[in-house]
């Protein structure tokens, strides 16, 4: 098979899909479907039964559009905030190892204090989220460190919205998994939750609205097109958002 | 019965509904992710992890998005996942031999011939124009869609193809030439 390129084709601009004049065999040829082999199916098969079933319900990201309206011609990336839930954006999102702290300052007070008194390198913000305090103590700060048990604490403040979960991948992205519950102020949503050490990648469902964490680094893997943070959990060194 | 409504089937417990989209997906990643990573064998890992990513992440899944654009943006960020440990790696998996070894149609010399020249060809096209061109002439899809799953502007996608095309033929007419 010979193939049949023009001559000139930098004298070709072409139309915007692109001068194809000639690469049609290339083009059919490269079309031409992968067989599937019958192992590799098997073994995609065992994977996925060794996996949980999702569970939970399509989330339909932005604006409510039924799927007979959408024309089909979406934008995975053209999610919008409802005026409320981004008034709840803008105010905070913040992960915290928790400390019984509000903010990452103090947090960070909280490590370098914590690294004084005990003499480790620094306390593990997330293994103080859980670890038991000691007797007469109020106060995690003083907690151990103790990489069987840990806990980072996810807070966000939304007033006015009817339900917050956290997804990523320590869930399965399932937004029925990690409820948050509200706070006594009324407006501040927060869970505990038991990490491995690693990397986590996770977002915010707000009333079925997928929002990223500002206040944290943006996942370099959004591979879903889904806005996605990270957080880092390193049970000798603390959490890092 | 449509991708939409086997999602759903598989987020009430169907396990055997994510199944049916596989294998209906499957042949289109495995021949995207063979053009663009040049070997069979990575294309087969790559669509592997798509898959059970795209399970996983499902409950999140856009219910106005087309199946097939959202499990292609995992599909494409994998590729180019690979792309990039690959680069680290600083080899090129050698696609001839394993292509011919694994094609569905190895008794047609003619047809290997132009497989291997064609992954050749590919080969050369940076790596941005192959994962444009692909998508846009193999795989059939709107620019607007393509832009949405790689976040790369229609008009800087336009300009890819263009690229790509014009090189093409150029390294294929050489081989042409040359035979």
């Amino acid at each position: 098979m010979r193939f049949s390129p023009m001559e000139n084709p930098g004298e070709h601009p072409g139309g915007e899909q692109g001068d194809v004049t000639g690469l049609e065999d290339v083009i059919a040829e490269l079309r031409r479907e992968e067989t599937v082999r019958p192992e590799w199916r098997a073994r995609l098969e065992h994977e996925l039964a060794s996996l949980s079933v999702p569970d939970g319900t399509v989330v339909q990201r932005g604006h409510a559009r039924s799927r007979e309206e959408s024309d089909g011609r979406t934008n995975t990336r053209g999610w919008h905030l409802r005026p409320l839930t981004a008034m709840a954006a803008a105010l905070t999102f913040t992960v915290l190892g928790a400390l019984g702290s509000s903010t990452v300052s103090s947090l960070l007070r909280a490590r370098e204090s914590g690294a004084r008194e005990t003499g480790a390198a620094v306390i593990p913000a997330a293994t103080a989220a859980t670890a038991p305090a000691s007797p007469g103590t109020s106060n995690a700060r003083t907690a151990t460190v103790d990489g069987s048990n840990t806990g980072v604490r996810f807070a966000v403040q939304a007033p006015g919205v009817k339900r917050v979960s956290l997804v990523g991948d320590f869930n399965g992205w399932n937004p029925a998994a990690t409820p948050l519950s509200l706070s006594r102020d009324g407006r501040t949503w927060t869970v505990l939750l038991p990490l491995t050490a690693g990397r986590h990648t996770y977002a915010f469902v707000i009333d079925d609205e997928i929002v990223a964490d500002p206040a944290a680094p943006r996942s370099i893997d959004d591979d879903f097109g889904t806005p996605s943070s990270f957080v880092l959990v390193d049970h000798s060194r603390g959490t890092m958002p | 019965m449509t991708d939409f409504d086997l999602v759903r089937r598989t987020l009430s417990g169907d396990t055997l509904a994510f199944t049916t989209l596989a294998d209906r997906h499957t042949p289109a990643c495995l021949r995207f992710a063979s053009r663009m990573l040049g070997s069979r064998e990575d294309a087969e890992d790559v669509t592997q992890d798509t898959l059970v990513r795209a399970y996983r992440a499902l409950p999140v899944f856009d219910a106005r998005t087309e199946f097939r654009t959202w499990l292609f943006a995992i599909l494409v960020n994998r590729c180019r996942s690979a792309l990039s440990v690959r680069a680290r790696r600083s080899r090129w998996m050698q696609a001839d031999e394993d292509a011919v070894q694994r094609s569905a149609v190895p008794s047609d010399a003619a047809i290997t011939e132009l497989r291997v020249e064609l992954t050749r060809a590919l080969r050369m096209l940076p790596a941005e124009q192959r994962e444009a061109f692909l998508l846009k002439h193999v795989e059939q899809l709107e620019y607007t869609e393509i832009a949405d799953m790689t976040g790369v502007q229609v008009s800087a996608l336009k300009m890819r193809v263009q690229r790509a095309c014009t090189r093409l033929k150029q390294e294929l007419r050489e081989y042409d030439d040359a035979v």
